[in-house]
């Protein structure tokens, strides 16, 4: 197992140098010019030059990316180059409206998903079911930017009603904090919970065929009690892997739906550094959203590992 | 000298506004109503049978002004820095002027004011300048002004060498982006404390617009200008002490208690929050949550009206987009290709679907100037603005040859930024262009790489921009010009010609306007032959504001100073 998991380790490390090139080399292909970003649209060629020697940039690529990284090991992510500000701040700033939206938007998810996963599971092929699996598909089909939308649209002409500007922290003033996430939250959420909820109803279905279920009603148990206490539980393992992977879909979706909703976390510092590509950020925040899901995916691993021992020798 | 910068903008539909609204605004703009009076359509009478021609009437300002409350208000985007030595990005222009001074200011703000007049009016100078030989400009400061009370400045006194070293640092430090701007001072004296001389190299008619613009105007003191702190926070002298920067999410002020002009400001304090998403910005006002919003087209315009019936309103002209192509360069160095361009594109019909038909047909060079002269009015060269694909066909056959075709580029950012209507413009355009014998690939770019490749003339074929209007007007002649061999930097479409070269030159060193008239309309004439630019018509853009704000009106060049003299009934 201790094996198993040195392997694992070595291999996301790979990963991550692996993709800090790529993102590295990615935001200096894109076609375009930082001055004029920093400079304005006016930017005369002499202070062109002064503002790349300024920053580095007149430096090979290699030794871009050795400083970076170096920096990186200690802890130093460099400085915006718009906003001149320290990047590790920066984004230590966006990381609670963020990590606040995407556990909302989970536990929103989960809220919705397990029960009519299980409902629509307990009662297969009948209208409720039915019913449910075209609302999930539904809900599937729906873009989440396009629902922030129309969320905003309609509150507002139907109750003249839409959720205050200014984002405030959760710990500063609670009621204020929720009411101005919990709609980005919903419109996050629902496609994750459509998911969720058609992976919980088949799981469920598979286990309610175990032979220890038929035992368990045969038993004279309450059905609901069959299904609560004793198939939900082993019907779990695929929807938390589900709902790990889909974890990373969560984070993507923040970029998009932070800007509808004007929150200020990582996915809009994310869009506004790469409009004005400022490479410091965006390389910063996508080498950590890479950590989060490779981080994710190695706890998922080793579960398995665990779970399951014959994962181990594969 | 106010008539010479006293400008007035058309609104929207048609010249009879501007007649009327000319008559009533100033010396300047009624001795320029005279010009293109010979068509008055009745195309401004709306849908709903109201005549909404007329100019907004503004009420005046309901009971005594109040101090105290808090205004809020939107933009669209974080401004990139607060520095306003190496911005020229609109967005900073909106927020330096709450904290930043100037020489002098737009006299804007007041029900009385239009959107679009470019009247200045003393900020930090005591009264408007003396330029006693057309070379130097003397200001006087007012006496007692401060700094804000806060760090570094700690509310010192600001002097005459605050002023020369803000001129001086924006027209000659490295850093600095607005050196061309400013390449018209030689010098700046300070005899004394309250005593500014700038001596220019040579007559410059626009010095006092420059002074009191948009950019590169206000005095940002030494000791704040020269740390990093000054791209995150303001230290200055204006109406407001800056107090909070939270990037894409908002600015917050409160009011300087210390500000050299009283009763200003009446507001205790004030806030911007930065709302990139359209709708958001929209149903936020409409829902009562912020108290300004702005530039709003046709649709969303009467929606807003018919949500908010009780809201404050004003409109204008919208400064519509051109094409820029590459005329140094086959195909677009034959003028009868850049005129077959412009016969081809069909603009009725682009307004028809783009604006909801609003906004002034045809422009020239001058956009957004009431003086400009109307399209019907340019004589033999007004048919380059017909849409007549026969006519167009012929041209290109006698350019290229019969039945030839042109391969071409067009380049232009996407929707986020200049929204859909102008991607839609373009889209439209090249239909019919199409038809008429130019191939053209679209290349559409996101804003970050458009404004850092093609608007910089990084291109191949064509590009398309919204235009400025401008409060000087040198900086719309910059886009033509191709002075000592080099490019002018805006100068898109590559132009070189000596004539048209002369006649810049000449217009900048005209200080009396009906002089100046007569070579903007050599310039008008000329320009229009080459087709060197190719002009879209215009929109309309609203504004709208909760109506318990007080005195106040909007400003089409957004340097929020204004907002000291609006007031709220409690």
């Amino acid at each position: 197992m201790t094996q198993y998991i040195i392997k694992r380790l070595l291999t996301s490390v790979l990963v991550l140098v692996f993709i800090s090139v790529i993102v590295f080399a990615g935001v200096r292909v894109i076609p375009g010019d930082v001055c004029a970003i920093i400079a304005g649209d006016r930017v005369e060629p002499a202070q062109c030059a002064a503002i790349e020697r300024e920053l580095g940039l007149d430096e090979p690529a290699p030794r871009q990316y050795l400083t970076w990284m170096g920096g990186i090991m200690q802890g130093d992510f460099g400085r915006s180059l718009t906003q001149r500000t320290d990047v590790l701040n920066d984004i230590g700033r966006r990381v609670p409206p963020t990590v606040q939206l995407t556990l909302m938007s989970t536990g929103f998810a989960l809220a919705l998903a397990l029960p009519i996963g299980v409902y629509s599971a307990a009662r297969q092929d009948r209208f409720a079911d039915y019913f449910l699996r075209i609302l999930t598909i539904g809900w599937l089909s729906i873009p989440n930017f396009w629902l922030g939308a129309m969320l905003i649209v309609l509150l507002s002409s139907w109750f003249n009603y839409i959720p205050p500007l200014g984002y405030v922290n959760i710990w500063d003033d609670p009621l204020r904090n929720l009411e101005q996430l919990y709609l980005p939250a919903f419109a996050l959420g629902l496609a994750l919970s459509a998911s969720i909820a058609r992976i919980t109803r088949s799981s469920m279905l598979e286990v309610l065929r175990q032979d220890y279920v038929r035992t368990a009603r045969a038993k004279g148990l309450h059905e609901w009690s069959v299904v609560g206490t004793h198939a939900l539980r082993n019907a779990l393992i695929p929807v938390i892997t589900l709902f790990a992977l889909q974890f990373g879909v969560l984070f993507g979706g923040t970029v998009i739906i932070e800007t509808i909703f004007n929150v200020p976390g990582l996915g809009r510092l994310l869009l506004t550094a790469v409009l004005s590509k400022d490479y410091p950020t965006v390389q910063g925040l996508v080498l950590l959203f890479a950590v989060v899901l490779v981080t994710i995916n190695l706890i998922v691993d080793i579960s398995y590992a665990w779970l399951d021992p014959r994962i181990r020798y594969s | 000298m106010n008539e010479h910068t006293n400008y007035w903008m058309r609104k929207r539909f048609s010249r009879r506004t501007a007649l009327r609204g000319a008559a009533g605004v100033g010396v300047g703009a009624s001795g320029y109503a005279l010009v293109g009076c010979g068509n008055d359509d009745d195309a401004d009478v709306q849908p709903n049978g109201e005549d909404d021609d007329a100019p907004q009437e503004q009420p005046t300002p309901s009971g005594e002004p109040q101090h105290g409350g808090s205004l809020s208000w939107l933009i669209s985007s974080s401004p990139p820095s607060l520095d306003p030595y190496t911005q020229t990005s609109f967005v900073n222009a909106y927020v330096n002027g709450v904290s930043y001074s100037r020489l002098v200011r737009f006299a804007a703000g007041v029900p009385e004011v239009e959107p679009t007049d470019f009247t200045m009016e003393p900020d930090l100078a005591e009264s408007m300048p003396e330029s006693p030989d057309e070379l130097t400009w003397v200001f006087t400061l007012r006496d007692g002004i401060r700094f804000h009370d806060v760090e570094p400045t700690n509310g010192r006194e600001l002097t005459s060498e605050d002023v020369a070293y803000a001129i001086r640092r924006y027209k000659d430090d490295e850093d600095s982006v607005h050196r061309s701007l400013w390449a018209f001072v030689d010098s700046v004296e300070t005899p004394d404390d309250r005593t500014v001389r700038i001596n220019t190299r040579e007559p410059y008619a626009d010095t006092v617009q420059v002074a009191g613009g948009n950019l590169a105007s206000y005095i940002v003191p030494q000791e704040h200008a020269e740390t990093d702190d000054v791209v995150n926070r303001m230290v200055g002298s204006g109406p407001f002490i800056h107090e909070s920067f939270d990037p894409d999410n908002n600015l917050h002020w409160r009011r300087n208690p210390d500000f050299f002009e009283e009763p200003y400001p009446y507001l205790d304090e004030t806030t911007v929050f930065i709302v990139t998403d359209q709708t958001q910005r929209l149903e936020q006002f409409v829902s009562g949550d912020v108290d300004l919003t702005w530039i709003h087209l046709a649709e969303e315009r009467d929606r807003i009206r018919e949500q908010r019936p009780d809201a404050g309103f004003d409109e204008q002209q919208g400064i519509g987009g051109y094409i820029y192509m590459r005329t140094d360069q086959p195909p677009f160095n034959d003028k009868r290709v850049r005129q077959a361009l412009s016969m081809g594109i069909n603009r009725e019909a682009i307004r028809e679907a783009v604006t909801a038909g609003e906004g002034e047909p045809d422009q020239v060079v001058f956009v957004g100037y009431e003086f400009a002269t109307p399209v019907e009015d340019l004589g033999e060269i007004s048919r380059y603005w017909e849409y007549d694909p026969a006519e167009a066909r012929a041209l290109l056959d006698a350019a290229i040859g019969e039945g030839e075709n042109i391969e071409t580029t067009w380049s232009h950012a996407d929707a986020a930024i200049y929204q859909q209507a102008y991607v839609d413009t373009a889209t439209l355009s090249m239909a019919t262009l199409r038809e008429v014998g130019f191939d053209i690939e679209q290349q559409e770019a996101p804003y970050s790489e458009y404004i850092s490749t093609t608007y910089q003339g990084d291109y191949e074929g064509m590009g398309h921009s919204p235009r400025a209007v401008s409060y000087h007007l040198d900086y719309l002649t910059e886009r033509l010009s191709f002075a000592d061999g080099e490019r002018a930097r805006i100068n898109l479409s590559y132009v070189d010609n000596p004539d048209l070269e002369e006649l810049l030159a000449r217009q900048r060193a005209q200080f009396d306007f009906d002089e100046r008239l007569e070579t903007i309309r050599e310039i008008e004439q000329l320009v229009g032959e080459e087709q060197y630019e190719v002009y879209f018509s215009t929109d309309t853009r609203s504004y709208f504001w909760n109506p318990i704000v007080q005195n106040y009106r909007p400003h089409a060049w957004f340097p929020y100073t204004h907002l000291m003299k609006a007031w709220k009934d409690q």
